[in-house]
């Protein structure tokens, strides 16, 4: 995957997928050892991106709504962007259906992979989820420290971008 | 002066997280960027380009930085 990172003069990263977090992540990276780390490296991520530039990592605005009242609200945004559900979802669909088609309709939209980050208990949930089994490979789920890999996997193409200016310096 | 005031006084200060090098191009390049002070803009303008700054600003034409300091992972683990 790091293979297709590519790097500009404008300090910009063209990371290689996209992130989609949910509420049980952020809950569960609150009372981890991996919070002030993982937060600072999504801001980071999320302000460098080439073509997904303020909008690379993304949670849902449902369930931004709900967590903005549990967290610092301008830490939030710097992090991730909260936007709707695709209009592929239906009205009977629960979180994870809408998830997991939001996650896809990007992905094909933008061939790109993209990465859902979860918490432990809700994993099964989108694994089993019968949308989930249809799809080909361009979703992914991750619960906690399998997802801040994810996070640090993407971050360790900020740190080439920022080593390949210095040594243009 | 009454009308100056008025619109002063509609002036929202908002708390923002912005990576240093996208501050700097903000203040460089946007005629709608101000910086309060000289000195504040001297400061933000010798960060590293890779920092996090927690900015705080007023929104509106123009945009006012009143500060910015570097958000350290210490800041994010106390308010977080």
């Amino acid at each position: 995957m790091s293979s297709k990172c590519s790097i500009t003069n404008r300090g910009r990263v063209d990371y290689p997928f996209l992130i989609l977090c949910d509420e049980h992540f952020f809950r569960w990276l609150k009372n981890s050892n991996y919070k002030s780390s993982t937060i600072s490296k999504l801001m980071k991520i999320k302000a460098t991106s080439l073509h997904f530039n303020g909008r690379h990592n993304i949670i849902l605005r449902d369930q931004f709504n709900i967590i903005k009242t549990e967290f610092p609200e301008y830490l939030l945004r710097a992090a991730v962007f909260s936007e709707d559900p695709s209009p592929v979802k239906d009205d009977d669909d629960d979180e994870y259906s809408t998830y997991i088609k939001h996650a896809s309709n990007i992905s094909s939209k933008n061939s790109i992979p993209i990465m859902i980050l979860t918490a432990n208990p809700q994993k099964d949930s989108y694994i089993l989820n019968s949308h989930f089994k249809d799809l080909g490979g361009e979703v992914s789920i991750y619960s906690e420290e399998d997802a801040v890999k994810i996070v640090n996997r993407l971050f360790r193409e900020f740190e080439k971008m920022i080593e390949l200016k210095r040594t243009k310096i | 002066m009454e009308a100056q005031s008025a619109v002063e006084k509609k002036e929202k200060e908002i708390l923002d997280i912005e990576l240093a090098i996208n501050l700097k191009d903000s203040i460089e390049n946007s005629p709608i960027t101000k910086v309060a002070s000289q000195e504040l803009k001297d400061k933000i303008l010798a960060i590293d380009d890779f920092e996090l700054l927690k900015v705080t600003k007023t929104i509106g034409s123009p945009i006012t930085i009143k500060d910015a300091e570097i958000l350290n992972e210490e800041m994010i683990e106390h308010e977080f």
